[in-house]
């Protein structure tokens, strides 16, 4: 079923290309600061989470600078955060679409996803600038890095296809889900490491997907060390089998879009 | 002939007024039901479609034609695919392009451009096939100076030709067309028309739905006429046209009917009028007139209860029915008399313009406040005539010459 709607997608990709545009199009008209705004969001975060956490609060960070601590971990957070929050509302606010016209509708949250990878691309840029500042020498570990990103891709998937469909039924879902990432936020390690979590309730917290894929992203970039396979393992399997029964759920539930939305 | 749409006894459900909380609790029970024993319960359905089947050819035109409610969108949301059927099937040959909304999905902030690589790609055309049909659509939206335009500029009538540029040119094997055209200035209608045609000409699927069953007429071989979700009729176009206005008509008259019925008999209860007398200059009782003479109307009308200022009026008419003149004491500012029991009124006629012939009155009194009839004389059953004599000296002869209806008083002179 995901190979034969693979094919589908690649037949629309130009529908998926020119919404991503849309969406960014319109983001950035009438505004002067542009795209500079996919900037500030990680950097104002990471210089206030210095200030309370590393000067306030005196969180240790595995002896890693607080600065870059933080926005390793910010950076795929925003991400995650960003990407859900826009495509949970995707299909609501593409009614008129809806209800109009037949395309497959997946391509909604695929391309408030596709938008959300850009800003985090925008944002990455900035990253690039404070590894040089701290002069952290790369190791090839980097290179896990892009199975790394596949992996969190399909988990943000995964949950924006659950979340979308979900709220053309139940209106709730949208209020929920910025207070359930918001939650989320903090059962990951970003503004703390791991080793602060108990070990006792460890085995539950690693079930949360983005912790190893947080953790990994800290460990490859900055330490320059292999990340952690285990915790690594357990965000692949969690993340399909989340993706899978998600995919599932929306397309089982897709053809009573136009009739409830 | 091969087929291209083929429906299959297709139904169509649709819930209505249905809360998120009763949806949760349907769910809900559906999720923990007991074995065997979940039933529907929370909401009310309609079917939009009931049991249709019907077929179209490659490269036929459809009509469908109903009053509101009927199900004909329904049916092209089923053909586009947006929607799926209750129960039933539907086989589609080639790829379908609906008009349904034309515009849909454009950006207000988009320059029309913009809006056009949108439009095009939600209706699946290629980058480089909107960029082959750029100029096309420009010329038959007529937008070309506004193409850079952010549309939240254009008025309404530049964003439904620019929408209908686009769908027009997607070249789709089977075009679904909504009542779209019923906007933008007719030059414009008529360019979709051709355009529509040109499709037909092509070899092209076409389904159109229409309240214009002149359109259908002309555009469409078959039609379907669909009432309530059922077929009431399908064929050649002609007839089934032909069973629509009869069907639509009967409807209106059936409603017409019952409530004016009643009201009629109340009204004639209250007054009546008893006698109408033709006067010529003379006073003399006579349905002969020559041109130019005055006439004189004389009501008698009697009330059984109580009438506040009634209205009378007259009108004149052409033996084929054309009404020609009124004379009403309303527009007039004439206020009759309170009616209680016997009255009688005349309208005087100063000089008759009239061309030799037959002429027919209506005399009828009114109620002053709601302009509804009380009596009326110069129906069938008690008609009204009188007849404009051709002068004796021989001018102004034969009636029905192509002379016109009135005289008019003038004279002639060398210059």
């Amino acid at each position: 079923m995901v190979a034969k709607n693979l094919k589908l997608l690649i037949n629309y990709r130009e529908l998926l290309l020119n919404l991503v545009i849309r969406e960014i199009k319109v983001r950035y008209k009438q505004s002067v600061l542009g795209v500079a705004w996919a900037v500030f969001q990680p950097l104002l975060l990471m210089i206030i989470f210095t200030i309370v956490f590393s000067f306030f609060a005196r969180m240790p960070s595995d002896g890693i600078p607080y600065p870059l601590f933080s926005y390793s971990a910010l950076l795929p957070w925003i991400f995650f955060s960003g990407a859900i929050n826009r495509s949970t509302h995707s299909l609501v606010n593409n009614r008129n679409l809806i209800t109009k016209v037949y395309f497959p509708r997946e391509i909604l949250p695929i391309a408030s996803i596709v938008t959300a990878l850009i800003d985090f691309a925008i944002a990455s840029i900035i990253f690039i600038g404070l590894l040089v500042l701290y002069k952290i020498s790369l190791s090839l570990y980097i290179f896990l890095l892009f199975p790394i990103i596949i992996i969190q891709i399909f988990l943000v998937l995964g949950l924006s296809l659950f979340f979308s469909s979900f709220n053309v039924f139940f209106r709730d879902i949208g209020q929920a889900v910025p207070l359930v990432l918001q939650i989320w936020m903090y059962l990951s390690p970003i503004v703390y490491p791991i080793s602060l979590v108990p070990e006792k309730v460890r085995f539950l917290y690693i079930l949360n997907p983005m912790v190893g894929i947080i953790d990994s992203c800290r460990k490859i970039i900055i330490q320059g060390i292999a990340p952690d396979f285990a915790y690594l393992s357990i965000s692949v399997v969690v993340t399909f089998v989340i993706f899978y029964f998600s995919h599932k759920f929306f397309k089982k539930l897709e053809m009573s879009f136009a009739d409830i939305i | 002939m091969s087929v291209a749409i083929n429906f299959q006894n297709v139904s169509k459900q649709y819930r209505i007024r249905t809360s998120a909380s009763q949806l949760f609790y349907e769910y809900l029970s559906y999720l923990f039901r007991p074995v065997g024993k979940y039933k529907n319960f929370s909401s009310e359905k309609i079917w939009a479609l009931k049991d249709v089947s019907f077929q179209v050819e490659k490269g036929s035109t459809l009509g469908i034609i109903g009053p509101n409610g009927a199900g004909k969108s329904t049916i092209l949301k089923l053909l586009s695919g947006i929607t799926n059927p209750t129960q039933g099937t539907i086989m589609i040959e080639g790829k379908t392009a609906a008009l349904i909304e034309i515009g849909a999905g454009f950006h207000p902030e988009l320059t029309g451009r913009e809006n056009i690589y949108l439009n095009g790609s939600i209706l699946g055309l290629k980058k480089r096939e909107i960029d082959a049909k750029m100029d096309e659509i420009m010329e038959f939206a007529e937008l070309k100076d506004f193409i850079d335009t952010p549309i939240k500029k254009y008025s309404s009538g530049m964003y439904v030709r620019l929408g209908f540029a686009v769908a027009i040119n997607v070249d789709p094997e089977i075009l679904l067309v909504d009542e779209v055209l019923a906007v933008g200035d007719l030059a414009f209608q008529h360019k979709c028309m051709n355009k529509i045609s040109e499709f037909s000409n092509m070899g092209k699927t076409i389904i159109v739905v229409s309240h214009n069953v002149r359109n259908i007429q002309m555009m469409c071989s078959k039609a379907l006429f669909l009432n309530k979700g059922v077929i009431q009729d399908y064929g050649d176009s002609k007839g089934v046209v032909v069973n629509y206005i009869n069907f639509m008509m009967s409807m209106e008259k059936r409603k017409e009917t019952e409530k004016d019925l009643h009201l009629k008999k109340s009204m004639e209860e209250k007054v009546k009028i008893t006698q109408i007398k033709l006067l010529d200059s003379k006073g003399v009782d006579t349905n002969i007139f020559s041109i130019g003479e005055p006439l004189r109307i004389r009501i008698k009308a009697q009330s059984k209860s109580y009438i506040s200022h009634p209205d009378f009026g007259v009108t004149i008419w052409t033996e084929d029915e054309k009404k020609i003149a009124t004379c009403n004491t309303k527009f007039d500012a004439f206020i009759c008399r309170d009616l209680k029991g016997k009255g009688e009124w005349e309208c005087s006629i100063h000089s008759l313009p009239f061309l030799p012939g037959n002429y027919s009155l209506r005399v009828g009194i009114y109620d002053s406040f709601s302009g509804l009839p009380y009596d009326v004389w110069g129906w069938e059953k008690r008609p009204i005539s009188f007849i404009v004599k051709s002068l004796t000296d021989g001018t102004k002869i034969a009636p029905y010459s192509d002379l016109g209806i009135v005289e008019l008083s003038h004279n002639w002179e060398q210059l």
